[in-house]
């Protein structure tokens, strides 16, 4: 009688613990970026789970953030190739503006973000 | 009692492993070398700070070939490709050895792809450069009368002395079709020599894969859909290899809803209309940069024959209805 229950008890242990797991695991969002770069430099960096629409250097290209994806909305470059680009949503994906200099792309690299921040 | 213990021991050394995720990948890019945007990605090990310093070495590789494979501007104290084109029928100049190098490798590839890829089409392709930077319409007798200036022996090599001579005035080199490829292999070989094998580079399109991910796992890649560029239209898992794609859909100009783009069939001496993409895996950045330009001026079967001929090669061909067509050997998946 006591090994059955000491069964009965092990099995709900393993169940709360991976309902637990399952739970944190969903409810962890993790955390991406948008990084701008000018010219290979930093100048900017967002999170892509906050929707913001953002004039990138004086007006070459505007970003935005909408639904966890980012993409550039208006671009004064000829061919307006970055803006035909689309949305980007993943780690090493990124949207270039050549004539301009400008690139966004997707990381999850938290340093940084908090580093443009201050 | 015990198995709870257990249990509850396994559980958080599994909430452990799932809270740290420590960052994957290192990026650096710059818009600074060959006309195109560069990244540089690192999937290893080392520190961030050791990433940055090979950052500045690989910087520093792709602004030597840079400013050594320019035939628009010279550079003060070194001579390169347009202090040659300028001396064409003149004299013989001398140049850095691995500028001496990397035209010895072009007479090669000018070998093993039978003609197709030549970098002395100079000639036809500066009248396309001019009509594109003017957004105009193109002389036709000025082409005719440039293919008679493009034969590869006009290129006078002196590897002993490191000099160099264009022995035909109106002839001149043009080495769009090689130089990203040949700079990634050049930045490839400064990698493996110092031991970094999880390394990802990307020249304007021209990808180079040093080793393989730090599990051991391939890498995803694709190929946009010519027609919308905002998809992909072939997705790719590689290691250890190069992967180049040349396609119609990006670098081009229009006059009157006709479209130019730069790759030039030397047959017809017009922008070529066999394919919008057309994408080579080989090991070699530099043959796979010349041939995704030579086959894109070729139709399927050319093509075919000549990579099999080569050996080692795999080829991706997406045509003008947008279908897809590809070689035996590769981990690939179309998307409609």
């Amino acid at each position: 009688m006591i090994k059955k229950k000491e069964n009965i008890v092990v099995v709900i242990v393993i169940l709360v613990l991976l309902l637990s797991l399952f739970i944190i695991k969903t409810i962890k969002k993790e955390g991406k970026y948008v990084i701008v770069r000018l010219d290979g430099e930093i100048v900017n960096v967002y999170d892509l789970s906050e929707n913001g629409t953002y004039v990138l250097n004086d007006g070459s290209n505007i970003l935005c953030i909408s639904n966890y994806k980012a993409f550039l909305l208006k671009a004064t470059c000829p061919d307006k190739l970055c803006v035909k680009q689309g949305e980007i949503d993943e780690i090493t994906e990124s949207i270039v503006c050549l004539p301009n200099k400008i690139s966004i792309a997707i990381s999850n690299n938290k340093e940084s973000y908090e580093y443009k921040k201050n | 009692m015990k198995k709870i213990i257990l249990i509850i021991f396994i559980y958080i050394n599994t909430l452990l492993l799932v809270s740290c995720k420590k960052r994957e990948v290192y990026e650096a890019m710059s818009f600074n070398y060959f006309d195109t945007v560069s990244y540089i990605y690192s999937y290893g090990e080392e520190q961030e700070s050791e990433f940055n310093n090979n950052v500045k070495e690989i910087f520093k590789i792709l602004e030597k070939y840079h400013k050594l494979f320019d035939i628009y501007n010279e550079y003060e104290g070194m001579n390169n490709l347009r202090t040659i084109n300028k001396n064409a029928g003149k004299e013989f100049i001398e140049v850095d050895k691995d500028l001496i190098d990397f035209l010895v490798y072009c007479k090669y590839i000018y070998e093993i792809t039978n003609g197709e890829t030549n970098i002395m089409l100079g000639s036809v392709l500066s009248i396309w450069h001019e009509a594109r930077l003017n957004k105009e319409e193109v002389n036709i007798n000025l082409l005719e009368e440039a293919i008679n200036y493009t034969d590869i022996e006009y290129l006078k090599i002196d590897p002993e002395e490191n000099k160099v001579l264009i022995s035909e005035e109106k002839a001149s080199i043009d080495v769009g079709a090689i130089v990203k490829g040949y700079a990634c292999e050049k930045i490839a070989e400064y990698l493996y020599k110092n031991n970094y094998t999880s390394y990802v580079l990307n020249l304007g399109g021209n990808v180079k894969m040093i080793g393989s991910k730090k599990d051991g796992g391939m890498w995803k890649t694709g190929i946009k859909d010519p027609n919308d560029i905002s998809r992909v239209k072939v997705s790719l898992n590689l290691s250890n290899t190069s992967c180049v794609t040349s396609g119609d859909y990006e670098r081009y100009y229009e006059i009157d809803g006709k479209k130019y783009h730069h790759i030039i069939d030397k047959d017809t001496l017009y922008p070529s209309n066999y394919f919008s993409s057309v994408t080579i895996i080989c090991e070699d950045s530099g043959l796979a940069d010349a041939l995704s330009t030579a086959l894109f001026c070729m139709d399927y079967n050319e093509g075919y024959r000549l990579i099999k001929q080569i050996g080692g090669i795999e080829v991706i061909w997406i045509d003008k209805n947008n279908d897809v067509f590809y070689t035996e050997g590769l981990d690939l998946k179309v998307y409609e």
